[in-house]
């Protein structure tokens, strides 16, 4: 298996641990250009790094916020999208599908408006289900990809509040 | 005696169309558990939860929205398709949606589906149904299971399916609302 060129990023980090640290962490690491130590391949496709979601102040949206590294830079499309839960794990609403961030040249923030009712916006469940699909390259990069294959990973990431901006 | 027969024809019709609804492979599950719920021990895997239809402002387009879950860790390839209905049970337009292979969802706890999978399906409907439509759908899972997997590559098995006829949720927790508008969207959803 390939394995990316990275540096090291702080072992304390991974995905799973999408919290503060983490957010501020990535998007110091995209920042810099880094690839973090946990995307190892192609394989694993692209990954957010980090999440910040924000209730507008009517209550009826989420705006949410994450950031796709750009490595291992083997594939030729990548979309996201976000899903809002309620407290019991309800699926609610689904953002629609915005634009696909530029990949491979360039570490891209991503940002989805999911559409929720005013009155359930105190019964959020504090997690928000990120969906990469991306077509990966095995055997090249970007737009010159030859055989591309259709994935779909999904990552459910914890918001810590519903309050944090969307920023860098 | 032609309009006698074209009666019993129109009724033969309707209630060859409404058993649609009781197919035999269908799996009729009216109330299903909540998206991120375990999967019971002998329950459909995958099976689809949670389906909302949302109906655009012009009345020409009924998305439909779902997750799907499974305790699979992995599949070759995974297709949702859903088929939408009038009230009086006529079949009125599917969609379908690939969404290629498919991993173990990333911070599921241990108690929730190992893959979590949502969509929004557009379906074409005509505006004159828009205010009509049954609130059932039929929602079709495609799927190839990978025999064993190697590195995290995927050796395909055979294609599988199921079909259920899903209620949909009432639209009282927010999924009737529109999408805002993002510029320059485009994409799978």
């Amino acid at each position: 298996m390939k394995i990316a060129s990275h540096r090291m990023f702080g072992p304390a980090i991974t995905l799973a641990g999408a919290g503060l640290f983490a957010l501020l962490s990535a998007s110091t690491a995209l920042a810099s250009g880094a690839c973090p130590d946990t995307i190892r391949a192609a394989a694993d496709g692209p990954q957010p790094q980090g999440i910040a979601a924000a209730l507008a102040p009517d209550r009826k949206s989420v705006t949410a916020t994450t950031w796709i590294a750009p490595c291992p830079r083997n594939f030729a499309d990548v979309e996201v999208s976000f899903s809002l839960f309620d407290s019991d794990g309800a699926f609610l609403n689904i953002a629609p599908q915005g634009p696909p961030p530029a990949l491979p040249a360039d570490p891209q923030s991503v940002q989805g408006i999911i559409a929720v009712d005013p009155a359930w916006a105190d019964r959020l469940l504090k997690k928000i289900l990120v969906e990469v699909m991306w077509d990966a390259c095995p055997d090249s990069i970007g737009t010159d990809c030859a055989a591309k294959a259709w994935h779909m990973h999904a990552f459910l990431m914890d918001v810590p509040s519903f309050t944090q901006p969307a920023h860098r | 005696m032609n309009a006698m027969y074209r009666r019993i024809v129109w009724v033969a019709a309707i209630f060859g169309i409404a058993g649609l609804f009781n197919p035999p492979a269908a799996h009729a599950a009216p109330v299903g558990a909540a998206c991120l719920a375990p999967i019971n021990s002998g329950d459909d895997d995958p099976q689809p939860r949670d389906i909302h239809f949302l109906i655009a402002p012009d009345k020409k387009t009924v998305t439909v929205t779902a997750c799907v879950v499974s305790n699979a860790v992995q599949y070759a390839e995974l297709s949702i398709a859903v088929s939408v209905f009038d009230s009086a049970g006529r079949y009125l337009n599917r969609a379908s949606e690939g969404l290629g292979g498919v991993r173990q969802t990333a911070g599921t706890g241990p108690n929730s589906p190992k893959i979590v999978a949502t969509v929004a399906i557009d379906v074409s409907i005509d505006p004159k149904s828009a205010d009509q439509l049954l609130q059932q759908a039929l929602i079709g899972l495609d799927w190839m299971p990978c025999n064993s997997i190697a590195d995290g590559r995927c050796d395909p098995g055979d294609n599988a399916g199921a079909s259920f006829l899903r209620d949909v949720t009432a639209p009282a927790i927010g999924h009737a609302l529109p999408y805002p508008d993002i510029p320059d969207g485009k994409g799978k959803r």
